[in-house]
């Protein structure tokens, strides 16, 4: 608890840190509201301005995005029916018939008071859980890194995507293109093709850029080709007041706020499951729970609360393996671990150990900048709403343009901005060919720590394979933890075919 | 990729489309799990063994998806149209048209930043892309690619100071 108010004393004295929260809730907000776009797309582009800044600041602005996006997405779910974000789809399905009723500011303050707690639960869990999980793993060898490393890869396989073989290709490639450049053993070049930019791997910056900024612009481009976003009139949105009343009841559904925040941390603590399963999950168990007396899908404020909630503190959750463990728990965490990496700083128990109160600052940021985000949402969020509407044929451009420029800011190569067209159209085939992005982004990331780890292993072990697998009882379990992950899919398929064939004999 | 028998024939036409693109995406991987094979033989030890162990994890899954993929490509054959709705041929050409257009635009950026420099070739590219991403009005094209060359100006230039020419020739 001390730290934590240290971490606030820090805070506050920092005009820069309260500046970048600002920033990053505001940039937040506009990224949340377009639909297409989400905190991950918009990091990446932004990455080069987060490499000039410590590594504090970048956690803290890019935390600021990656939290506030959410909340900025669920707002043209409510007045529009577009939600900005996969994760907030959950909240249309019942913000907009309030809205259709003329209760939308009542959606909005309560979607944003939810959103508030649940950021807030989050972040009290990252900066009480983080330092134990982080302090304990300090005592971890290399072979049980191994096993957590690979743990987070195939979980992520396997619960990502829309096809699970896409979802191998995608962690295959990843870890395979992170071999590309020097090996770290014998110094010799591997996979470079004798291309000399290509000897210290491929680069990171503009892979990250390509995959989630250049792409998603031939992905929009594919998709809509200028017209207008589908979506309706913003219509019955008057005063403040109204929303104040919205924010008030949603305090009243106390059971379902501290529900949504731990089903929303829980989840956002599992490599692949994020924001959007959350919200999903908590809006299901409230439903469960309430639903003979609450009607969920006709504008239900507890549907609203539920899933607004999971959905904050899932950002929360999401961090806590990124930090303590180096494996991160979602795409933007990925994105986010990328940037620590380019400034060579390896998340993780070591980093833990000697930055220890950087997760009390990082959770006093969002704490603070959950207050900035309640106040914003307070003030303008009828407005934010509204870039829903923003045409595609304008987004496209500037998003392309952004993403090459971001490229060769890195490292002041145009060889880079090649990549980040290549990794663009890889991105573009990725989506069609059902080839999940996430998975690939985060087997390239953590690809050359498995191979530290496993190198490392190796040798303790003396050349022998099993004694790595079976190391210690905890390793042998992680393990058959990953192969019960690995074989999840096979078993959802196999009891689906086995419902589709009761279905059809009835 | 289970169901494909159901649903319209258009929907069919679309399947064997996206599962003809996998497809050549497969052996695109596969060609380049091969490369990068042959492209590190003769390292020795783990420097050799890992990226050979994930090489062959890669090629085993597009083999595996390349061949379910056929399966689904036989499938479609069977079910579409012989021939394409006019409508269905021109959505498709639009998009790819719109897709080319925005990756021509971005290859040519970097060739072209060095002989005229960051801004104007940030101009000329805005408009490029532009016109392959929709149809603005002239004015709104010419004000967005100015408002785009100011902010790429403003964020690199000027802010994060990248050393890279601004004008034809120009300083840095």
């Amino acid at each position: 608890m001390n730290s934590l108010f240290h971490a606030a004393a820090a805070i506050f004295t920092s005009p820069e840190l309260l500046g970048l929260i600002v920033l990053g809730t505001l940039i937040g907000y506009v990224i949340g509201a377009i639909p297409g776009l989400n905190a991950g797309n918009v990091i990446a582009i932004l990455m080069p301005l987060g490499l000039r800044m410590d590594p504090l600041s970048l956690m803290v602005f890019f935390v600021a995005i990656y939290g506030v996006s959410e909340l900025g997405g669920s707002w043209p779910g409510i007045t529009l029916n577009v939600p900005g974000t996969p994760a907030s789809a959950a909240v249309a399905l019942d913000g907009f018939p309030m809205a259709q009723r003329g209760e939308g500011d009542r959606a909005l303050g309560a979607s944003t008071m939810s959103a508030f707690i649940g950021l807030l639960i989050g972040a009290i869990l990252l900066g009480t859980v983080t330092e134990s999980i982080g302090s304990y793993a300090l005592k971890f060898g290399p072979a049980l890194m191994l096993s957590i490393t690979v743990l987070g890869v195939s979980a992520m396989a396997s619960m990502t995507g829309q096809s699970y073989v896409g979802s191998i290709i995608a962690g295959a490639l990843g870890l395979a293109l992170g071999t590309v450049g020097v090996g770290p053993l014998t110094g010799a070049p591997r996979g470079t093709f004798g291309i000399l930019e290509l000897r210290g791997g491929l680069p990171l910056l503009p892979v990250l850029i390509g995959l989630f900024g250049f792409a998603e612009c031939l992905v929009l481009a594919r998709k809509s080709g200028g017209e207008l976003l589908p979506g309706g009139v913003v219509k019955n949105f008057g005063t403040i007041s109204r929303t104040i009343d919205g924010m008030k009841e949603a305090l009243k559904y106390k059971g379902v706020l501290v529900m949504g925040s731990v089903i929303g941390a829980a989840i956002g603590f599992i490599p692949g499951l994020g924001a959007t399963i959350a919200s999903w999950v908590a809006y299901g168990e409230a439903r469960r729970w309430l639903k003979p007396n609450v009607p969920f899908g006709e504008g239900a404020i507890e549907g609203i609360v539920a899933a607004e909630t999971a959905n904050h503190s899932a950002v929360g959750g999401a961090l806590i393996p990124t930090i303590a463990l180096g494996v991160p728990g979602s795409t933007a965490t990925a994105i986010i671990m990328a940037a620590l990496l380019l400034q060579g700083v390896t998340p993780g128990p070591a980093f833990l150990a000697a930055n220890a109160q950087i997760v009390s600052e990082l959770a006093v940021s969002i704490m603070v900048g959950s207050v900035v985000m309640w106040i914003l949402g307070l003030l303008l969020s009828r407005y934010f709403a509204r870039l829903a509407l923003l045409k595609t044929r304008t987004l496209i451009p500037i998003i392309a343009i952004a993403s090459l420029i971001g490229g060769y800011a890195g490292a002041d190569s145009l060889f880079d901005m090649g990549i980040v067209v290549l990794f663009g159209w890889f991105g573009l085939l990725f989506e069609r060919t059902g080839v999940s992005r996430p998975v690939f982004i985060i087997a390239f990331i953590l690809g050359p720590l498995i191979e530290k780890y496993f190198g490392q292993s190796i040798r303790i072990a003396d050349g022998d394979l099993s004694a790595v697998v079976f190391a210690t009882p905890l390793v042998t379990s992680i393990y058959v933890v990953t192969i019960l992950f690995l074989l999840l899919p096979f078993a959802r398929s196999l009891s689906k075919r086995h419902r589709n064939a009761t279905s059809v004999r009835e | 990729m289970e169901n494909e028998a159901d649903g319209t024939a258009a929907d069919a036409r679309t399947r064997y489309f996206d599962t003809a693109l996998g497809l050549l995406f497969d052996i695109l991987l596969f060609a380049l799990a091969v490369a990068l094979f042959v492209s590190i033989l003769g390292v020795r030890g783990l420097d050799f063994g890992y990226p050979v162990t994930m090489l062959a994890i890669l090629a085993a899954s597009v083999v595996w998806d390349g061949s379910k993929r056929l399966r689904t490509l036989a499938d479609c054959y069977r079910t579409m149209p012989a021939r394409p709705s006019m409508q269905d041929n021109l959505r498709a050409v639009t998009a790819a048209w719109r897709t080319s257009g925005i990756i021509a635009g971005a290859v040519l950026y970097p060739f072209i930043i060095t002989p005229i420099g960051l801004l104007p070739a940030t101009f000329a590219v805005m408009i490029i892309l532009q016109l392959f991403a929709g149809r603005p009005r002239t004015i709104n094209l010419i004000l967005i690619a100015l408002a785009v060359t100011a902010a790429i100006w403003l964020a690199f230039g000027y802010l994060l100071e990248l050393p890279i020419n601004m004008w034809p020739g120009g300083d840095e």
